[in-house]
């Protein structure tokens, strides 16, 4: 079942053609981005109920300016109405003050010719609320009758219908996708101890969550009743293996960030002249790309109206390519890569990740285990840090399990703090297993701010890092 | 921009069947942003923008059921309806306990700030301009700078005769001081939300982060393992209590996910100073001071810690009627009480102060703080030196029992307090 596109950005196309060829008069290009994007949080926790508008619901219009030298951006709700009294609003409110005067040094934006659709194959007309919030309630209720241990359980899906129009003078995109997010939170208790586990399942299709969710309830509490038993590691250099979740991190944090291209454009990131070197163990290989995988940033056009793409950033160890938006490419002489995001039509476009992964390798994950005398597997993404100028990283794990004598154990250890020198710890990679696993349940920030939904995984990886 | 009135959205909202409460809350942001680059204008962006949520409130089988919704500028009065009917078909489908919406409260207020009678594009060249002259090193330069100067304006209408309005203005800066050294080149990462525009609190600030950033140039690994107090800054602090105060929240408590009860000792054994936290609506230089909170509740400041132990919770009028308690609404400002030991005398013992973490890690449940140091200044009683490369971690419950609270006050988001807090028994690696 598809989808439909957007009924409002349809009705205000015309406005946004219009919109561009007032502005074409001062502006040598003019692009103006349409989002109408619904996201629906229906929460159901042990006491209370919701359906409410999730964080990333957006409507609105980003019109971008360019005539040399700066760009320009205003953002607002709507676009209807007198288009030469609009324009005139936009131009007068992006004055700058006349104490500023340099600018950098840029090229002309590219507006290759395009008018296409995308559309995405979906479900979410066959559910109503209603159903949604009945299926988050039985869950909820088969996960409290697992144990009276469970102090407080939360059943949440977060489903998202993203619509976008892209028009400039050459092109018209439209795209209509959509994407839903399940988690189940527990707050288990034992004693004075508490400790929250969780578990999840994404996917473009609701009927897919939701036949997920509910067989991963076991599993769920059987790790709380483990972590609720978790001691602090011991801090120092081990033998570790990254569960897909963990190596999707180490990914993103080590090697994503350095290579945002507008980090290049700011001097910001050390990958800049590292193109050609190798930076990981040569058994390597990444990706990140809007069309590399299908997970929570697959779209077909970024907010750039830039189509998008699959970008091997390290081949066999070696840093081939980074990922940019459409500023950062003009202002490097490359092109742009399909990267360019907003965290909503009322923010500027960076360079962003989307889909970011290490390719599967050769080994089976038991081998991987067995190779290990003592060391440990970790688990689970918490957060993690980059510092893409001086490649340290900090990737934090909900949990790790003791590794002795090539055994997995049941010595739980939390939470698990990694850290090292990207090099170090990406050279260090020794054994990469076979299988595969992307995971569209994250936040990325710019900084502290500008929060995006991207995914990040891959296989397993054997590497030696510290953990504290 | 809505088409649609206020009055014409709570005539819609009334004529629909089976709303017992309604609220309806208008954010409205003017935003002026610039982006520079080595110092050069990349970006200049405005944003305006209006958004209008709506909750309605089913009563129904002895329970209560809410369910919200955006507004969009376009949306018709025939769409209303329909959200709206299908809003009230959720509702009914929950079945939370019964609680009452404040009520006949109304006030339109401005927080006080200079930057409200400043045009916006004065106000950012002056706060960019004050940012890159703080630099005055040939080796050194704000790689990035983005200045956002926002006028916020948010506007809360319910059922039950609450009408309040709150003007507030912020100038948020992201700067990145770099330092450039033969062979190598490195960062630190600055960002800063502010209530006001003092442009000389900018170029010391700054000035400040540059000294530190031509430190982090210079900063080694320590050779032998170091074993010394360690010292939080504002930023730290801000993470560390804010953490600390979440568990005194009346949801929290609510959903049964809380670790302390009042009375129970957050310092369980204190060595050191004794913690006192209140929370407070207002604190001056604070850009998340508030008159009221989401549901348009009055904000009422209360001590949620005193002496170590937990003396009250915190939170929304709908929570506090759950758990019997007197609402003081979801208040923003953490107020921590100073110490009465001078920074100087501080930094004069042997010490890790810490400038630049990858994130400070504080879990309240897994007992545990710590993180990767990207910067820390470390004093063992007669020299001090930069130090990278290094992480730390503990026990965060031994940790809080060897608190020492500087006597100086910082002021930061939410968090004003100790300027520095200097803690105990770290694990530094």
């Amino acid at each position: 079942m598809h989808q439909d596109l957007s009924t409002f950005l349809a009705e205000r196309r015309e406005d946004c053609r219009e919109l561009v060829k007032e502005l074409k008069k001062s502006f040598s290009y003019v692009s103006v981005l349409g989002v109408d994007a619904e996201c629906t949080n229906i929460r159901v926790t042990s006491r209370t109920s919701s359906v409410s508008d999730g964080a990333t619901a957006d409507c609105g219009f980003a019109v971008r300016l360019y005539d040399g030298g700066a760009f320009y951006e205003y953002s607002l709700d709507d676009v209807k109405g007198d288009k030469k009294e609009l324009a005139a609003r936009i131009t007068a409110a992006l004055q700058v003050d006349a104490s500023i005067k340099d600018t950098v040094d840029t090229r002309p934006l590219a507006d290759e010719p395009l008018e296409k659709t995308f559309v995405r194959e979906s479900d979410f007309d066959k559910y109503s609320d209603a159903q949604l919030l009945d299926f988050c309630k039985v869950t909820k209720q088969a996960l409290c009758a697992k144990s009276d241990n469970i102090a407080n359980a939360v059943v949440q899906l977060r489903k998202q219908r993203i619509r976008k129009l892209f028009v400039s003078s050459n092109r018209v995109l439209e795209q209509a996708y959509t994407w839903v997010n399940g988690v189940m939170l527990i707050g288990y208790r034992e004693g004075d101890k508490l400790i929250t586990a969780r578990e999840g399942a994404c996917s473009h299709l609701l009927g897919y969550v939701m036949a997920t969710l509910p067989s991963k309830i076991d599993k769920l509490v059987d790790k709380a009743a483990h972590l609720v038993h978790a001691k602090p590691i011991v801090p120092g250099e081990y033998d570790v293996i990254t569960d897909p979740s963990v190596t999707g991190l180490l990914a993103h944090e080590a090697f994503g960030h350095g290579v945002e291209m507008d980090m290049f454009v700011k001097d910001r990131a050390l990958a800049k002249h590292c193109m050609g070197q190798q930076v990981a163990s040569e058994i390597c290989n990444m990706h990140d790309g809007a069309a590399a995988t299908l997970s929570v940033a697959s779209y077909f056009f970024d907010d750039d109206g830039v189509l998008a793409s699959d970008t091997h950033i390290i081949r066999d160890g070696i840093l081939v390519n980074g990922i940019s938006d459409l500023e950062s490419a003009s202002e490097l002489g490359t092109a742009p890569t399909g990267n360019g995001r907003r965290e909503s039509h009322k923010r500027k476009a960076y360079t962003r990740m989307t889909n970011t992964f290490f390719e599967r390798g050769k080994d089976k994950l038991e081998d991987m285990i067995a190779s290990i005398k003592h060391g440990y597997m970790i688990f689970e993404t918490n957060n993690g840090m980059e510092d893409p100028k001086s490649w340290q990283v900090q990737c934090v794990a909900e949990y790790g399990r003791e590794i002795v004598d090539g055994k997995l154990t049941d010595n739980y250890v939390a939470p698990v703090v990694m850290s090292g020198y990207v090099p170090d710890v990406l050279k260090s990679i020794s054994m990469i297993s076979s299988d595969f696993e992307v995971e569209g349940a994250g936040m990325c920030g710019k900084g502290h701010k500008e929060w995006v939904c991207v995914s990040d995984g891959g296989p397993a990886l054997k590497l030696k890092v510290r953990l504290g | 921009m809505q088409t649609m009135t206020l009055d014409g959205i709570i005539e819609r909202i009334k004529s629909a069947n089976g709303v017992s409460d309604f609220k309806i809350t208008e954010c409205v942001e003017h935003s002026y942003q610039l982006f520079f680059v080595h110092g050069k204008l990349e970006t200049v962006r405005c944003c305006e923008s209006e958004e209008t949520q709506i909750s309605v409130y089913v009563d129904h089988d002895g329970k209560r059921g809410n369910a919200s919704f955006s507004l969009s500028g376009n949306m018709s009065e025939e769409a209303l309806d329909k959200k709206l009917k299908q809003a009230i078909d959720n509702a009914l489908m929950i079945f939370d306990e019964p609680y009452s919406l404040p009520s006949d409260e109304t006030s339109d207020v401005c927080i006080e700030s200079n930057l409200s009678s400043l045009e916006p594009k004065e106000a950012a060249a002056r706060a960019a301009k004050a940012v890159l002259e703080a630099n005055v090193y040939d080796d050194c330069d704000i790689n990035a700078l983005e200045v956002f100067v926002t006028k916020h304006i948010l506007h809360i209408v319910n059922s039950r005769g609450v009408d309040k309005r709150q003007t507030k203005h912020s100038l948020s800066l992201e700067a990145i001081p770099t330092c450039n050294g033969e062979s190598e080149s490195v960062e630190l990462f600055e960002t800063y939300t502010l209530a006001e525009l003092d442009e000389e609190w900018i170029k010391k600030e700054i000035s400040a982060r540059i000294e530190d950033v031509r430190a982090r140039l210079v900063a080694k690994k320590p050779t032998q393992k170091i074993d010394c107090p360690v010292i939080l800054n504002a930023y730290e602090l801000k993470e560390l209590f804010e953490t600390l105060v979440a568990d005194c929240n009346f949801a929290t408590h609510y959903s049964n996910t809380n670790l302390f009860n009042v009375g129970d000792a957050m310092q369980s054994a204190p060595k050191g100073d004794r913690l006192n936290i209140s929370m407070k609506p207002l604190v001056k230089g604070s850009p998340a001071s508030s008159n009221f909170d989401g549901d348009g509740c009055g904000l009422v400041g209360r001590q949620i810690v005193k002496d170590g132990k937990v003396a009250a919770g915190f939170g929304s009028f709908r929570f506090a009627q759950y758990l019997g308690e007197i609402p003081t609404g979801v208040l923003p400002c953490i107020d921590v009480g100073a110490g009465e030991t001078e920074i100087k005398d501080m930094l004069a013992k042997p010490h890790l102060e810490l400038v630049y973490l990858s994130g400070l890690q504080v879990d309240l449940l897994s007992d545990y703080i710590g993180g990767e140091i990207r910067l820390a200044y470390y004093f063992d009683g007669e020299r001090r030196v930069p130090v990278t490369g290094v992480a730390m971690s503990g026990k965060l419950s031994e940790a809080l029992n060897t608190l020492t609270l500087s006597k100086e006050r910082a002021v930061l988001g939410d968090y004003s307090g100790p300027a520095k807090i200097s803690l105990e028994g770290m694990n530094i690696f």
